[in-house]
């Protein structure tokens, strides 16, 4: 179970990874679309792969040591 | 750049990590103390330490600078930086801490024959150590110089010779407490820093990024200026998220808390700091571009390494400048000395106590080893660091983290992960992936075209990672399928099966 949950957890966080850092220069435009004024989306991308990395170490933990417990 | 403040604040950090390690060295008393700490650091502790051990100079000054000078395409290194720090969690912390006992050669060779892992792991180890220390310790003494005025060759003997010390009477106890005291120093200067420009801007975190682009114009916060090569990128992205999961460095640090739990939290604990410090990390490099100026961090120096320390100063004054350039020498500090303590154990316990005396050692030898190769790697990097000035060291970084992502992670994942490799398929992977980073990293434009100044080169990527980490785990997994190695199954059935 505990493999499972790690290579899932891995491939989702190195999909994403390689997904944004393609997207970043092949879909420019859209990446620097402006939502409002001083923010664009490549922004939130930033901020948020930053945040989803965080929490899916901490969900991961929780998961894993309920399993343990 | 330097003032009489800030050399205050540079004594005080000096004397302040020697009382550490006047205090660490008591407890130093058995090998285990030397190298892990006697396995006694708590979760949170390990996650600090985690902390201070990985970002290192160049990524809290470099980032920031990046970010300044470049806008939104700086912003890409940090988070490939952290995006490593989860895969460790789910692939690395655990098995090592539950196989290994003092290095990441422990853990690969538990269940493979001990001496040919012992030595390709040596080789691959001691190259990404020392490449990675050499690039540190080149970018130290430029620091130093520039922020404390200390003369270049003055700056590498002064770290040099405290690494030496912290190592050598503290092993990983004061190694620990260095790089806590540096992971805390760094928190609260960032923290400090990035109030300070949203207090500027009304605490209103846009209104800095929109001021930026109203100065220096949209593309500011646009992306593609740094690289226009999505699989280049790609390729430097894996490069950093697999070699994080396998740099001897940092993997060591999982030896130093009680369990597999223990090994757990503390990532979970880096994984969250390193995230908030590189989240931050934004608002000083776009603070430093409004409220310093892009041409000003530019002339002090061109890469825009200074950009935190000009914001500093023009936000908190010489005070604020004091206490940020101690935490670029804290930094300096924390992980230079955490590379010497690996480089030390690759050499005493792998090399040493497992392939030359094959276990059989008198009592105290191997920590006596591990002592004199303190010395030798520290005596080494502070001759190499005064060769290498004024050479460009950015590649040997890349070649650390190639050589971490394409030898060392994919050798643990097929000892650990997959019950049918052979000690000759993980041998095989381990040199694979060190000999083909470093020979396309020789025929890539960062040497060719940067450093050789040819006008062509014969492999396109900066960076490797796209080619030697599936490449190294293809050359494993054939020869592993082509050899056999009973016991490696026998093992594995004993100790891994879920």
């Amino acid at each position: 179970m505990l493999k499972k949950y790690s290579l899932i957890c891995s491939v989702v966080l190195i999909a994403v990874n390689i997904a944004f850092l393609y997207l970043l220069v092949t879909q420019k435009a859209w990446v620097s679309s402006i939502i409002m004024p001083g923010l664009t989306i490549g922004m939130i991308a930033f901020a948020s792969i930053i945040l989803f990395a965080v929490l899916l170490t901490w969900v991961y933990v929780l998961l894993i040591n309920t399993q343990k417990s | 750049m330097g003032n009489q403040i800030t050399v205050y604040f540079f004594i005080a950090i000096i004397s302040l990590t020697l009382l550490l390690t006047f205090f660490a060295a008591k407890k130093t008393k058995m090998t285990e103390d030397f190298y892990a700490a006697g396995g006694k650091i708590s979760p949170f502790q390990n996650g600090l330490a985690l902390v201070g051990d990985f970002v290192s100079a160049s990524s809290f000054l470099g980032f920031t600078g990046l970010i300044a000078i470049h806008g939104f395409d700086g912003l890409v290194y940090p988070l490939m930086g952290l995006m490593g720090w989860p895969l460790v969690l789910f692939l690395v912390a655990e098995p090592l801490k539950r196989l290994g006992k003092y290095t990441f050669a422990d853990a690969v060779a538990y269940r493979m024959r001990p001496i040919p892992i012992r030595l390709s792991a040596s080789v691959s180890s001691m190259m990404c150590t020392l490449f990675y220390l050499l690039a540190q310790m080149v970018g130290a003494g430029y620091l130093i110089q520039l922020v404390f005025g200390i003369p270049y060759m003055w700056a590498e003997v002064i770290v040099g010779s405290a690494m030496i010390f912290y190592v050598l009477f503290g092993g990983m106890i004061a190694t620990t407490w260095v790089q806590m005291t540096k992971a805390v120093l760094l928190m609260v200067g960032t923290g400090v820093l990035t109030y300070l420009v949203w207090a500027k801007g009304g605490l209103n975190p846009f209104a800095l990024t929109e001021k930026a682009a109203f100065i220096y114009g949209q593309d500011i916060l646009e992306p593609g200026k740094l690289y226009s090569n999505s699989l280049d990128l790609v390729s430097l992205g894996l490069a950093f998220m697999f070699g994080t999961a396998g740099l001897p460095h940092i993997l060591m640090r999982f030896y130093t808390v009680p369990d597999a739990v223990a090994a757990r939290k503390s990532a979970l604990y880096a994984t969250g700091i390193i995230g908030v410090i590189y989240l931050l990390t934004f608002f000083l490099g776009f603070g430093a571009m409004v409220y310093v100026g892009r041409d000003v961090i530019a002339s002090v120096d061109k890469g825009g390494n200074m950009a935190a320390l000009l914001l500093a100063q023009a936000l908190g004054g010489p005070w604020l400048l004091g206490y940020i350039s101690a935490v670029a020498f804290a930094t300096i500090l924390a992980v230079v000395s955490g590379l010497t303590l690996s480089g030390a154990s690759t050499i005493a316990h792998d090399l040493w106590s497992g392939v030359v005396k094959r276990g059989k050692l008198a009592a105290g030898e191997e920590l006596k080893v591990a002592r004199i190769a303190t010395v030798v790697m520290g005596l080494i990097s502070i001759l190499m660091g005064i060769a290498f000035e004024g050479q460009n060291v950015a590649v040997l970084v890349g070649l650390a983290f190639s050589i971490a992502a394409s030898s060392n992670f994919p050798a643990l994942m097929l000892a650990t992960f997959w019950r049918r490799a052979t000690t000759a398929g993980v041998v095989t992977a381990m040199i694979f992936g060190a000999a083909s980073s470093v020979i396309l990293i020789m025929i890539s434009p960062t040497v060719m075209i940067d450093i050789l100044h040819c006008d062509y080169c014969w492999f396109p990527f900066k960076n490797p990672g796209l080619f030697t980490i599936p490449a190294t785990f293809i050359a494993g997994i054939v020869v592993s399928l082509f050899t056999k190695d009973s016991d490696a199954k026998l093992k594995f059935d004993a100790l891994l099966k879920p």
